[in-house]
């Protein structure tokens, strides 16, 4: 069963997230925190980080940096998650590495359909 | 008489400057070359500290021009201020009635006082000396009128220097002041980006039937909701955008802006069982706010993946054209009406005959406003052996 982890601060998007991966198959973690989402990553190698850019600890953008840095998750798809701002978060992510992108009100669907993308027609 | 040649190279001096300091050294130097005093002032008034001060001098020393300053009234330039009238004063100035009480002014034999006025204001005095060993003779009414004149010009180039930097300071304010109300708006957009995301996933979870099988009305009814949540979010977009005015081009890869795009519409085209394809060569570079160009592609292709039909294609394909980038968007759909070509384009129009499909009618008007933002040009065609085409054409710098 492949894992997704969810790196979202706000709850009742994140848990929905959850509840919906969940009913599609998936393994899901969650966790609300840039920081803990480096240690959860490095400690339970997910298959697909859903990553909003603003969470406190550590921005979107650099934990999708630091991740790439590191060859054992250089391969690890990484589904970025923004609203969009004046700062064009979603360039940042990408100079970062990050492989898709979602703006906020994005659609569960679409979600879905970019994991099955990366972890390969589950 | 004026030496013309004399006057036109001290006007054009006097005029060359919008810096109230540079042009207040002009004026002197001007005046020197035209008027040949001995040692003079330009006293320009200070509204705050309610008094005159110097700010240009010749032959002055650096201490009395420090401390040479006179309030409405005080000393000859304050009284030359306060009648405003030009004065032409020989030998002591306890000879002139009007001067009665201003102290003795030592070495000076004869001296020119003009004021500088405009709208009834006084901006300033200009005084021009003769010392008592001087080599020329004393100034005479022909000196003081030839004063008047150059004083007259010297107001003016003063009047356009003040108003030149109060313009400036305002532009600077005005920036500011943008640029917090563009980061409130930004937040803002933001924050409720949050909260609509939120409610997108309640209602798409629902719909997907997470919380439970919902009845065709409720499944209806959550529709709706998601209706409104697109709609909202649009004009967020509209919002988001009007928050920040400037592009941010830089150089980037065509195919990779496209590719983003299709990757966030990829799941419409999915819903409505129509292929997508990405056709546009690799080495493709224009420069473009990447923010932007991704919003316009990614509303052209919602369009195509909603009205399209099932079974649809949609391609995505770009050259280059000169001086110019063109992304082409072409579907295999019913086409659009010829007389509608120009009006989709327009604020909240839609199509009758998509009446039944959600939609805000703002997509494609922000496209084009982007587009023009751009120095391109967006339109479509829909070519008689079926389907619609739409032109993205920017300049690629």
């Amino acid at each position: 069963m492949a894992v997704v982890l969810v790196v979202e601060d706000d709850v009742e998007t994140s848990d929905n997230i959850k509840a919906r991966l969940v009913k599609e198959g998936f393994d899901v973690l969650v966790c609300y925190d840039g920081l803990r989402a480096l240690e959860i990553v490095r400690r339970r190698k997910p298959d697909v980080v859903v990553l909003d850019i603003m969470v406190p600890g550590l921005p979107g953008h650099h934990l999708c940096r630091l991740l790439k840095y590191d060859e054992r998750f250089q391969q690890l798809p990484i589904v970025v998650v923004t609203g969009r701002t004046e700062t064009d978060y979603n360039a940042l992510a990408e100079k970062a590495g990050a492989n898709a992108f979602l703006t906020k009100p994005f659609s569960m669907d679409g979600l879905v359909g970019l994991i099955r993308r990366f972890v390969g027609g589950e | 008489m004026l030496d013309a040649r004399l006057w036109i190279d001290a006007l054009l001096k006097v005029h060359s400057s919008l810096q109230v300091r540079l042009a207040g050294k002009n004026i002197m130097e001007s005046a020197k070359e035209l008027l040949s005093p001995d040692s003079g002032s330009l006293m320009l008034y200070d509204r705050k500290k309610r008094c005159l001060y110097v700010a240009a001098a010749l032959n002055l020393p650096d201490d009395v021009v420090k401390k040479a300053t006179a309030r409405m009234g005080e000393r000859v330039a304050g009284r030359v201020a306060a009648f405003r009238s030009p004065r032409l004063l020989v030998g002591s100035v306890e000879r002139y009635p009007e001067f009665e009480g201003v102290e003795g002014r030592g070495k000076i034999r004869v001296s020119i006082c003009v004021p500088l006025v405009s709208d009834a204001t006084v901006l300033g005095v200009l005084n021009l000396n003769r010392h008592n060993n001087s080599s020329h003779t004393n100034y005479t009414e022909e000196d003081l009128h030839a004063a008047a004149l150059f004083a007259a010009h010297a107001t003016l180039a003063l009047k356009n220097a003040w108003l030149a930097d109060t313009l400036l300071k305002q532009n600077r304010m005005l920036k500011e002041v943008d640029a917090a109300r563009a980061g409130v708006i930004s937040e803002l957009v933001h924050d409720m980006r949050g909260a609509l995301g939120a409610i997108r996933s309640y209602a798409d979870n629902l719909v997907a039937g997470v919380f439970g099988d919902l009845t065709p009305q409720q499944e209806e009814k959550v529709g709706k909701i998601l209706e409104q949540v697109e709609r909202l979010g649009r004009l967020l977009d509209e919002v988001g955008t009007s928050g920040r005015r400037e592009l941010r081009r830089e150089l980037t890869s065509v195919n990779r802006v496209v590719q983003r795009a299709v990757e966030a519409t990829e799941y419409l085209f999915d819903k409505n069982n129509i292929a997508v394809e990405n056709r546009v060569p690799g080495g493709l570079e224009a420069y473009m706010d990447v923010g932007r160009m991704e919003q316009v592609l990614v509303n052209v292709l919602s369009n195509a993946a909603k009205y399209s039909g099932s079974g649809a294609t949609v391609t995505v394909d770009a050259r280059k054209e000169q001086d110019f980038v063109e992304i082409v968007v072409s579907d295999t759909g019913p086409g659009i009406p010829r007389d509608k070509l120009e009006k989709i384009f327009e604020e909240h129009y839609r199509l009758d005959e998509h009446a039944d499909i959600p939609g805000s009618g703002l997509g494609l008007a922000i496209a084009k406003r982007t587009i023009e933002a751009h120095g391109g040009r967006i339109w479509a065609e829909s070519p008689p052996d079926g389907g619609s085409v739409f032109h993205i054409r920017i300049p690629v710098r």
